[in-house]
């Protein structure tokens, strides 16, 4: 699991960087914050109803290979979320499919309004949360294995914007 | 976790995904679906559930992407693994 380390510097307001001494046996995780969202918490304060809880930090693995942010479904459970959509899970019987829920997720400093998809599983589970590239594409991913650390930016950093201008993009 | 819900609308979804994508007005924006009713098309998530709460309130309502494969999940084999063990039945682990 990760250490946190401070946002500092003048990015401070974009910057997130992690210390990790099991980074490559067990990759980059980072705290994120699940809230429902605030149109619902509206229609249920409507209705005089009451959500189970308000808010749930908790570790994410950033998860390149995953397309979808994915929650453990009893997360869903606990904060009320409202489902909003469901998903096919790849290569299972297409019967076999997930419920996508509407959050509020927070990443340090970017907080967004945001559909995840919820994984059932039966026991407590090591992923409790996944970021998948539906949310990573708003950010840039640095994995400075060497030093044991990781980094999130919002949005492109100017420098690496430069060295992209410098250096030659190849395509995949 | 009780059933998935929206099975209605997302099989309409399903039917219509392919043929929504190709029109560039469509494209990439996000469908608001009661029933097999297409209710509406908006340029942002949070647009099509605004409209989804302001609409149906407490009831279910089903917002996604309108892209080809907005209604498949990928994960990573071995990430998926993980969880697809949990989904057998114990006897085949």
């Amino acid at each position: 699991m990760t250490d946190g380390l401070p946002p500092s510097g003048s990015s401070a307001q974009q910057f997130i960087f992690l210390a990790s001494s099991e980074l490559a046996e067990q990759g980059a995780w980072i705290e994120v914050t699940l809230r429902p969202h605030p149109d619902q918490i509206a229609v249920l304060e409507k209705a005089s109803k009451l959500l189970p809880k308000v808010r749930l930090t908790l570790p994410a693995l950033i998860g390149t290979g995953a397309g979808l942010t994915c929650i453990h479904d009893r997360i869903a459970e606990d904060l009320g979320f409202r489902q909003v959509g469901r998903v096919c899970l790849s290569g299972v019987h297409d019967q076999d499919t997930c419920a996508v829920y509407l959050a509020d997720i927070q990443l340090g400093p970017w907080r967004q309004s945001w559909k995840v998809v919820g994984l059932r599983s039966q026991r407590s589970g090591p992923i409790p949360c996944i970021l998948g590239r539906d949310i990573l594409q708003f950010f840039t991913l640095f994995y400075v294995g060497p030093e044991s650390c990781f980094g999130l930016y919002h949005g492109v950093p100017p420098f690496v914007k430069d060295l992209m201008k410098k250096s030659q993009v190849l395509p995949s | 976790m009780s059933e998935v819900g929206l099975l209605e609308e997302f099989r309409f979804f399903q039917e219509h995904v392919i043929e929504w994508s190709k029109d560039k007005e469509r494209y990439r924006k996000w469908a608001l679906i009661k029933g097999r009713e297409l209710v509406g098309v908006f340029d942002t998530f949070n647009e099509a559930v605004a409209q989804g709460f302001e609409l149906f309130g407490l009831e279910l309502f089903f917002v996604s992407e309108i892209h080809p494969d907005a209604d498949k999940l990928q994960i990573t084999p071995f990430i998926f693994n993980e969880f697809l063990d949990d989904r057998r039945p114990t006897s085949e682990r």
